[in-house]
Order: structure tokens, then C-alpha cells, then sequence
């Protein structure tokens, strides 16, 4: 049975053009989300574009077999905001590794909560892996008090 | 399929002319984009809240990322964020020239070099459970299970060298 070794949500998924090798870019723990007007939708996205990458070890006698990978992102509402399916497949050729990553725009955010990115392989019990980070709300920044001329004045004068 | 040129819902059946009506945001094309333009009825389909208008929408359509799929601005939104990415505290130990033994040091001193005698690093394992508690290296050997069977799971790092 495929093993799910890496699972991850990031910013970025950079993959080598030569090599192929996939290097993955500030992976996601918490995110903050300052509200800054009205109240948000309630089903407001942040325009963030990341990225799930995810990295499957196999067997020798798993070569050849077509796997459909599932992913699905819950919000922290539990709603399935989305959801992608790859198929996986090692030939000969290929090393043991099944690795893919999924470009994503939009995170949900009207609740705080952990978002979870739930993966697994179709038809095949005990593949599911999670990855989970946090979306937390901040109150809006007040602006900060700037005193008028006179008051700056009179201020610098006092000190 | 076509796109919509004022929601861009890129699922319309028939293309945005002859008085089709998109069933994202049911503009009817001919008709509605004669006295307006294409930005000023997107304009009011999103200040009416973006919802979807004919009968149901597809399960996990959400708006705002149609939105921004073609690159709508956030200026143009009913809703402004400022977001950041934050992660735990990263703890680091360089390791080099290991002998075998065993280490014992504060986690404050995370990141110093830790200068042993030459040998060949077979197996380590770290525990990093808070700031003020003491960590543990392992080298030389198969890190014992014991020993960090009361580590967080998330901060136990393990690597074969």
C-alpha cells in the first residue's frame, strides 16, 4: 500500500525544471486575517494562491498500478471549499516516489478555525492523511492618533 | 463552454450575445450590457452580495474566487483583509565531526555548534519541548525509543544521516 510520506500546505511549490525536484515555499501554520472594513461574506475568500504537495513511497510491486489521488480542502466551518483528483502512476523508469501538487487560489476565511487538507488514494483504506493550519481573525488596527501641529509644538516644548 | 464577461463564470452553455442569460450572475447579454457597461453591472452583481442566479450553484462555487481567478482586484470587493503567515518557533542544531555519546545541553543554547570529535553521524534524534526544558542528543546510534517517547510528536525530528 502507498505510503503518504509528505503532506503539505505552502505558499509556493517551486519544481526544478532539470531534476524535477520540488522545493516547497513558506509552508503554511497560521495565517492572520485583519479585517479592515465591512463585515465579511460568509463565504469570503482570502486572494491568496498556494499550494498542497503531497509525496507517495511505493513498493517495487506497486510499479505499474494507477492510483487516483483525491484532495479536498475543508473550511473551518466544515464546508468542502474545494477538491482535486490526480492520477498517480510509477512506471518502470521511475523511482518509488509519486509526488503532486495542486495550485489552489482563495482561502476561506470567514471563520477562524484550522483549515484542513485532507488527502487519499481512491478505493484504498487507511491512505487518508490530514495537514491542518490556522486561520485566526485580528480586530482592525486603529490608526494611530496623530497630534495636530500645534500639539506636536507644544509636546516637543514640554519635553 | 464560455466566460462570462461580467461575473467570469466560465461555465456559460451559449456565448454572451443574443440575449443568452448567464446563470451565474444573470446578466442577459443584448440586453442588460446595453446601457452598461460590463464593469459597472460586475460592479452591481457584487454589491448586491455576488449570488448565484439561476436555480442552484454548482456544488463549491464560491464567487469570490471566481473573482479572483480573473484577476479581479480586492479593491473591488465588498470586503478588504490583510492577512500574514506565522509559524511555530524554528529551533536548529548545526551538527559535525560526531563521535559517539551522549549530550545533554539547555535548549537556550539551540543553534550553537556542537564541537565533538570526528566520527560518523549514524542516527540522532532531537527533543525540543519548550523553551526552558532540556534537550536531548542522541548520536552515534539508533536513537532508544524510551528516550523520546516523551517528546511532542511535532517537535521530535529524526533523520538518518
Amino acid at each position: 500500500m502507498p505510503k503518504l510520506t509528505i503532506l503539505a500546505a505552502c505558499e509556493k511549490v517551486i519544481v526544478d525544471r532539470v531534476a524535477s525536484l520540488p522545493s516547497l515555499i513558506s509552508i503554511f501554520q497560521r495565517m492572520n486575517v485583519q479585517i479592515q472594513d465591512a463585515p465579511l461574506p460568509e463565504n469570503a475568500v482570502s486572494p491568496t494562491r498556494w499550494s498542497v504537495f503531497a509525496l507517495w513511497q511505493l513498493t517495487p510491486e506497486e510499479r505499474g498500478i494507477e492510483y487516483v489521488q483525491r484532495i479536498e480542502i475543508i473550511s473551518p466551518a466544515g464546508d468542502t471549499f474545494a477538491e482535486a483528483k490526480t492520477t498517480l502512476k510509477i512506471s518502470e523508469v521511475d523511482d518509488l516516489q509519486s509526488k503532486s501538487h495542486i495550485d489552489i487560489i482563495g482561502i476561506p476565511i470567514n471563520t477562524e478555525g484550522f483549515i484542513k487538507v485532507r488527502v487519499w488514494l481512491e478505493g484504498i483504506a487507511d491512505t487518508t492523511g490530514e495537514y491542518q493550519f490556522m486561520v485566526s481573525h485580528l480586530p482592525k488596527a486603529k490608526p494611530e492618533e496623530v497630534p495636530s501641529t500645534e500639539e506636536g509644538e507644544a509636546r516637543i516644548l514640554e519635553a | 463552454m464560455y466566460t462570462c464577461p461580467v461575473c467570469y463564470f466560465t461555465g456559460m452553455q451559449d456565448p454572451p450575445m443574443n440575449y443568452n442569460i448567464c446563470e451565474c450572475c444573470g446578466t442577459e447579454f443584448g440586453n442588460d450590457d446595453e446601457m452598461h457597461s460590463h464593469e459597472e453591472l460586475r460592479a452591481k452583481w457584487i454589491e448586491g452580495g455576488a449570488k448565484w442566479f439561476f436555480r442552484s450553484a454548482p456544488i463549491g462555487w464560491n464567487p469570490w474566487t471566481q473573482l479572483f481567478k480573473a484577476n479581479v482586484s480586492m479593491g473591488q470587493l465588498p470586503y478588504e483583509t490583510a492577512f500574514s503567515l506565522y509559524g511555530s518557533p524554528l529551533y536548529e542544531i548545526k551538527m559535525s565531526s560526531l563521535s559517539s555519546g551522549l549530550l545533554t545541553y539547555d535548549a537556550a543554547s539551540i543553534g550553537y555548534e556542537i564541537p565533538l570529535a570526528e566520527a560518523q553521524l549514524t542516527f540522532w534524534g532531537m527533543e525540543v519541548p519548550s523553551k526552558d526544558a532540556t534537550s536531548t542528543v542522541y548520536y552515534g546510534g539508533p536513537v532508544p525509543e524510551t528516550q523520546i517517547i516523551s517528546a511532542r510528536a511535532t517537535n521530535v525530528l529524526a533523520f538518518a544521516a
